[in-house]
């Protein structure tokens, strides 16, 4: 290091000490002519400005000098430091999701009665008839019925209980205590976004978490509760248990919406991903980005006509719905139009920017051909499920509905931890204003909700037709999967719509987030460069691309600026040419230009 | 842009298609060896006029330098010039001498050359209007210049102003600078260069990536310098062709001054734009481009103060990075603010040289003189021990 810096004085040394070069400008080169010559001397006439901080100077460069070192590239050696610290304290533990403490109990124990105990025994027939819910309450209960004190709390704080003393059937347990959960957990989440909230329930020692989790659970739980109850007294005549269901409706479709929001994000990722791999190979791979509406309408088509074998074959052992088929056509028709749709676009695109379209149209087409049969699985779901009111199903749908029911736990789970996969991987659980613990407990209430009204659903004793009167929960508690399917398909027309837009391709195409780190940062600039200049199939202007890399990275653009700078000198197989007007060049190409000349 | 000059070689090309070539052709053919006689006699003469005027400069040259030292070198030259000239002129009539014994295959090549030339001369006039093909380098360009150097080969040859003569050819176009007809080789050959020229220069303005950029200016001023310098042998619209090549040449300059921004080397890069505006600041009203060239000017005193002002803004960076690294409060929130400022511009525009260039980017900075404000001057040291209050008179 030393050696160096001592390099780097000598020549500055030499160079103050030098006379006027003849090549520097003459004082007419300030751009003024007639001013005089001996006004501007040159910058050797006397000790520059900067001159003053000679020593600082050089100690700056000694301490950048040891900077570089450090790292393995030179010229990428400034401001690391900074966010390696950023790095450090944003690690999230393994298996943070059930890393909440009490929370996570609470949650995994509601998770094992309402779903676990429930599928395990009805499955080995040990529940015919009666509620789980019940009869762990009444397991509870039993043993403070001797201490007359307990047995009043216990009764104030367990939903009607004194209900269910005067009328065994209105066993309603179930839905109001995963209101409750959904209720309390959606609170928790949405205070958990304050840092003063997190501050209070997840630091700090263990007993002290575990208190504070404690007694903001069941303070929020028991007031949630009694709060159902007071409604149900003030309003008895509008619908007995209808608010609890609507609670429980809300938590259900948020998670839902959750999942089709994930699926649909993971069938934009992979559009992006194939999408990446394609654009690299040159000419076949742009012919197949042309032709692949046809295959997607094909296999769109294809999987449509065996779906309606499918139908057939349902009606053999009964179960049909006039809506069925119509639904399906309906989905189709959307589906055909968001291939179409796009592809005329491209056509009618000018010349100079169909290519990039193309890819753009690809992109879409892959994420057609993902979130097909996710469509019509929803569907499928929902007219084979029971419905939370029904009683009077025949033993071959009861069955069928039962498999359903699995498959549909099975996918939920599947979904589940899919998604929080990627969303540790991707943003450290963090999605949109949600951070980590309010994310986690976000997903926590809603999935009460679902497993709740699967319960509901699922138990042997159907919910007495309580809902019957209100449409509007009978949508939410059974028709989420059909609400999915509407909000997918909204969605999906919206970006379609949005298509013909010039920053359609940078919005629509998800990556995966880049690691704070500028190593990292610099070559994904540079992938994402390489990959953008073979969907351009030709130079573009750097300027247009700063604010694309600046939300890819979730930099500022300034930031976003100077990683491209020193992605610049960390490649040599990109240029930036040009002054104001800086394109990006490929010098590949340069070299093929000069070999034909 | 340049609309009218720019067409003008494919009404040459037409022009050749039309007329009777292979009469012309012909008619040189047949009295082969009488014109080739004529022709080099024609030559031998014209080196001889060289010569005389030669030793006539090196006799004024030999009685200047007494009084002039430094003419020196230009008698060198001049001598170094007869010498060459003598030596062709001795290369010339041995031409003359044996031509009888090589007209058979001086015959044959002309043949062949002149055949490739006519091809040539079809090729480009296919052409026409394919702007992509004519401004591709290996395409059309190389075509322009492969007709180009085969004209100027057959010329080599044979006289191509007698083929011209026999063949009735009379080429009439439209320059910028107006009609023209003309029947004389060198002339049209002036017009082609003009157009191909023009041409360039064109697309060398309409192009975005620098290097093509200059790429174009570079072979356009090279075009124009040749067409300006046979304008000048001819006496033909000289003025008007040698102030296109300033605009080329103007347009080349500012182009390599360009990608010595790109190079970081601003201080060069603002000598090179104001030679451009020097270049171009002679093309004067009346000349049909003369706009273009005032536009050109413009870009060159914008961009010789735009190199500059990086210089100066990149001192700027240095210093504010050196106060915020050691200064607190308010100053360094100004200092701060200022090198993100100047980072975020400069690499907007020109691209931030690398750290460690940037000292001696600074090297070759100007400053007008300093100077101390009246109101800051003060007296030097005075007084002494035993008094002090001679400080405090006023």
């Amino acid at each position: 290091m030393t050696n160096m810096a001592k390099g780097k004085r000598k020549s500055t040394a030499k160079k103050a000490s030098s006379p006027p070069d003849e090549s520097e400008p003459v004082p007419e080169a300030a751009g003024v002519e007639n001013e005089q010559e001996t006004s501007t001397p040159t910058d050797q006439d006397y000790e520059p400005e900067w001159a003053m901080y000679d020593a600082e100077l050089e100690r700056h460069v000694e301490e950048s000098d040891a900077d570089t070192e450090q790292e393995l590239s030179q010229d990428l050696g400034v401001q690391t430091s900074v966010t390696e610290k950023e790095l450090a304290s944003d690690k999230v533990p393994r298996f943070f999701p059930v890393r909440l403490g009490f929370l996570s109990f609470m949650f995994l124990a509601f998770f094992t009665i309402s779903v676990l105990i429930l599928n395990i025994a009805s499955i080995i027939g040990l529940v015919t008839n009666g509620d789980i819910f019940h009869q762990v309450l009444t397991i509870i209960q039993t043993p403070m019925e001797r201490v007359p004190v307990l047995l009043q709390i216990f009764n104030f704080i367990v939903p009607f209980s004194n209900i269910q003393a005067l009328n065994p059937n209105a066993d309603v347990q179930a839905l109001y205590i995963s209101a409750g959960f959904v209720l309390t957990f959606m609170t928790l989440s949405l205070l958990s976004t304050k840092h003063r909230v997190t501050h209070f329930l997840f630091e700090g020692s263990a007993i002290k978490r575990f208190f504070a989790q404690l007694g903001t659970f069941f303070l929020l739980f028991i007031l949630y509760i009694q709060a159902l109850k007071l409604y149900v007294d003030f309003f008895p005549d509008t619908n007995d248990y209808g608010i609890a269901a609507d609670f429980l409706a809300i938590g259900a479709t948020a998670w839902i919406l959750f999942q089709g929001y994930a699926l649909l994000t993971a069938a934009r990722r992979n559009g992006t991903r194939v999408e990446g791999a394609l654009v690299k190979q040159g000419r076949l791979a742009y012919a197949f980005a042309i032709i692949l509406p046809v295959f997607v309408i094909v296999f769109i088509l294809l999987l449509t006509w065996g779906y309606f074998v499918f139908l057939g074959l349902l009606t053999l052992i009964h179960i049909s719905a006039p809506s069925w088929p119509v639904v399906i056509e309906v989905i189709l028709g959307a589906m055909l139009v968001f291939c179409l749709l796009p592809t005329f676009i491209v056509a009618a695109t000018r010349s100079s920017r169909r290519r990039q379209k193309v890819y753009d149209n690809l992109v879409i087409q892959l994420t057609n051909f993902f979130m097909f049969p996710y469509l019509l699985f929803n569907i499928t779901i929902y007219y084979i499920l029971p419905k939370t009111q029904s009683s009077g199903t025949s033993t071959s749908t009861g069955l069928l509905s039962q498999i359903f029911l699995y498959a549909d736990l099975v996918v939920t789970i599947v979904m589940l931890l899919m998604a929080l996969r990627s969303a540790s991987a991707r943003t450290g659980y963090r999605f949109g204003p949600l951070n980590k613990h309010s994310f986690i407990l976000f997903i926590y209430a809603s999935l009460a909700g679902q497993f709740g009204i699967r319960y509901l659903q699922s138990r042997p004793s159907p919910l007495p037709s309580i809902l019957g009167s209100s449409t509007s929960n009978n949508i939410f508690l059974d028709g989420q999967y059909w609400v999915v399917d509407a909000v997918v398909v909204a969605l999906m027309l919206f970006y379609v719509l949005a298509f013909g837009s010039r920053k359609f391709g940078l919005y629509f195409r998800v990556r995966d987030q880049v690691s704070r780190q500028d190593h990292q940062r610099i070559d994904f600039i540079h992938e994402y460069l390489l990959e953008e200049y073979a969907r351009r199939n030709g130079m573009f202007l750097v300027a247009e691309m700063y604010d694309a890399l600046a939300t890819l990275m979730k930099v500022d653009t300034f930031k976003a600026m100077q990683l491209v700078e020193k992605m610049r000198v960390a490649y040599s197989d990109i240029r930036i040419e040009g002054v104001k007007k800086r394109y990006i060049v490929l010098v590949e190409d340069k070299k093929k230009d000069t070999k034909e000349a | 842009m340049f609309d009218q000059s720019k067409e003008m070689l494919f009404d040459i090309c037409k022009a050749w298609q039309k007329s009777d070539v292979i009469k012309g052709v012909g008619a040189y053919y047949d009295n082969f060896e009488e014109l080739s006689a004529d022709r080099i006699q024609r030559d031998i003469d014209e080196y001889k006029k060289a010569i005389t005027d030669l030793n006539r400069r090196a006799s004024e040259l030999k009685k200047e330098i007494k009084k002039d030292k430094e003419k020196q070198a230009t008698l060198e030259e001049v001598k170094q010039n007869l010498t060459s000239r003598k030596s062709e002129l001795e290369a010339k009539k041995k031409e003359l001498v044996t031509l009888p014994k090589q007209v058979k295959s001086l015959k044959a090549e002309f043949d062949t050359e002149m055949k490739a030339l006519l091809k040539g001369l079809d090729d480009l006039a296919k052409l026409r209007g394919q702007d992509a093909k004519l401004r591709d380098e290996s395409d059309g360009i190389a075509q322009i210049e492969f007709v180009l150097l085969q004209f100027v080969g057959v010329n080599k040859l044979v006289e191509i102003d007698e083929i011209i003569k026999e063949a009735k050819l009379e080429i009439k176009v439209t320059s910028d600078s107006g009609e023209k007809a003309v029947k004389e080789f060198r002339k049209m050959l002036v017009l082609f260069m003009e157009s191909a020229g023009t041409r360039l220069l064109g697309y060398g303005l309409g192009e975005s990536l620098l290097s093509k950029k200059v790429m174009f200016f570079q072979k356009a001023a090279t075009m124009l310098n040749r067409s300006s310098n046979i304008a000048k042998m001819e006496k033909f619209d000289f003025a008007y062709h040698d102030k296109l090549f300033s605009i080329a040449q103007g347009c080349l300059v500012i182009g390599l001054g360009t990608q010595l921004l790109e190079t970081f080397e601003y201080s060069r890069a603002a000598q090179y734009f104001l030679k451009a505006r020097e270049i171009l600041k002679v093309v004067s009203g009346d000349h049909p481009h003369a706009s273009l060239a005032a536009e050109q000017a413009a870009v060159a005193r914008a961009s010789a103060s735009d190199a500059f002002n990086v210089l100066y803004m990149l001192n700027s960076y240095v210093n504010w990075k050196m106060v915020s690294e050691n200064a607190s409060g308010e100053l360094k929130s100004i200092a701060s603010i200022s090198i993100r400022n100047i980072e975020e511009w400069i690499t907007k525009q020109y691209g931030f040289p690398p750290d460690d260039k940037i000292n001696d980017i600074l090297g070759s900075m100007l400053w007008p003189k300093p100077l101390l404000p009246d109101e800051a001057k003060f007296p030097a040291r005075r007084g002494f021990k035993a008094d002090i209050s001679v400080l405090f008179e006023d």
